[in-house]
């Protein structure tokens, strides 16, 4: 018997930790928390069910048409790409389609849906693409210098703040010599008014609770410089959140204010505000965003730099 | 009795779930608590340590990555 097997037996009669039922969700640990399916045991407070998935999809497409591609490194000869966090699994098949000669690797907790309905899928999943289970909080399941190519997106909410360095550490781990890594992450809309200033702040406040800073997407080009990589380059683009923005604008809207109604129930079980507060904070600032009074914009920051 | 603070982990490596077991007796002994949950078919365990408000996971275990719940 492994000390594993040895270590559940003898925690027999735990009970789930956490606030909601304990349920399990292709492979990985969820609960139903303030109403929707969310994952445990990671500080990610957005949840992890279908409503969710379809805006990850979303979000995608508003990404690749607002940054004009689906990526800033200088990539034309990879064998071997890595996505970390990589969600719906979305990006990493369109690379997967990009780069034919590639092997690519969606890594996540859980498996995307797509990937365990295959069969119900309109689209083929490419041969070269597959999902690996990780938690890149505990280190990437790869050995050194696995990948030519090794990308993270969206990752910021589910990365406590302590634990950057460590994060970006794996990604270059696992980046081959000359290889690139690449990092896209947004800090919160601004300039949109002091209502939706607030709906930030409540944003701010459930992240502070499990040790995750926003603002730290800000700086992942300082740790790519800090752990030696060379060419390190950084951007930001602001993606425009509101009519101001045409369509794209449009998109974003729609995006942003579906995530912030996700966390709705986080933000009223913690005691940040009633339903009803939080549901007229939301009507007030999308008001606002419409108006054209304001130009909320999103800054989403991106970083490569090779090893 | 003095207030626990909990923290969680989604661990799957043998290696960091080993470091976890290995400081449970420690962990106890400064007042704090663990549980382990069954893992999941994609073999993660969501691990729970409760310890008193003067005390960080960090304390005991560096690497791995517990966040406040």
């Amino acid at each position: 018997m492994s000390w594993f097997t040895s270590l559940f037996r003898r925690s027999e009669g735990n009970r789930a930790a956490f606030t909601g039922r304990a349920l399990v969700s292709n492979g990985a640990p969820v609960a139903m928390v303030a109403g929707r399916v969310r994952a445990r045991g990671v500080p990610y407070n957005l949840p992890r069910d279908l409503e969710e998935m379809n805006r990850l999809d979303f979000q995608h497409y508003l990404f690749r048409a607002a940054l004009k591609g689906n990526f800033a490194a200088p990539v034309t000869q990879a064998r071997t790409i890595l996505d970390v966090g990589t969600g719906t699994g979305r990006w990493a098949r369109e690379m997967a389609q990009l780069f034919p000669q590639a092997s690519v690797v969606g890594l996540d907790i859980n498996e995307p849906p797509m990937d365990t309905a295959k069969s119900a899928l309109p689209e083929p999943i490419p041969a070269n693409y597959q999902f690996q289970a990780g938690n890149v909080l505990e280190g990437l399941p790869f050995p050194d210098q696995a990948f030519d190519y090794v990308h993270m997106r969206l990752l910021v909410s589910a990365i406590p703040h302590d634990r950057w360095p460590r994060v970006v550490q794996e990604l270059v781990r696992v980046t081959a010599s000359g290889g690139w890594v690449e990092s896209v992450e947004p800090t919160l809309p601004a300039e949109g008014g002091p209502v939706a200033e607030q709906l930030m702040d409540w944003i701010r406040a459930i992240s502070s609770r499990r040790g995750v800073v926003i603002g730290d997407a800000a700086h992942v080009g300082e740790l790519l410089t800090s752990v030696g990589l060379k060419n390190v380059a950084t951007q930001t683009i602001k993606i425009p959140c509101g009519a101001w923005g045409g369509r794209v604008g449009k998109m974003m809207v729609a995006d942003y204010f579906a995530g912030v109604r996700a966390i709705r129930g986080v933000v009223v079980a913690q005691g940040l505000a009633t339903e009803e507060q939080f549901d007229a904070t939301l009507n007030k600032a999308l008001r606002d965003i419409d108006s054209r009074q304001y130009r909320c914009a999103m800054p989403v920051h991106i970083a490569i730099g090779q090893r | 009795m003095q207030s626990l603070q909990a923290y969680q982990a989604l661990l799957s490596r043998q290696e960091n779930l080993a470091k976890v077991w290995a400081m449970r007796a420690i962990i106890e002994q400064s007042g704090g608590r663990l549980e382990f949950e069954p893992p999941t078919m994609n073999g993660f365990v969501v691990v729970t340590l409760w310890l008193p408000q003067h005390l960080h996971p960090t304390d005991f275990l560096l690497e791995v990555p517990f966040y406040p719940v």
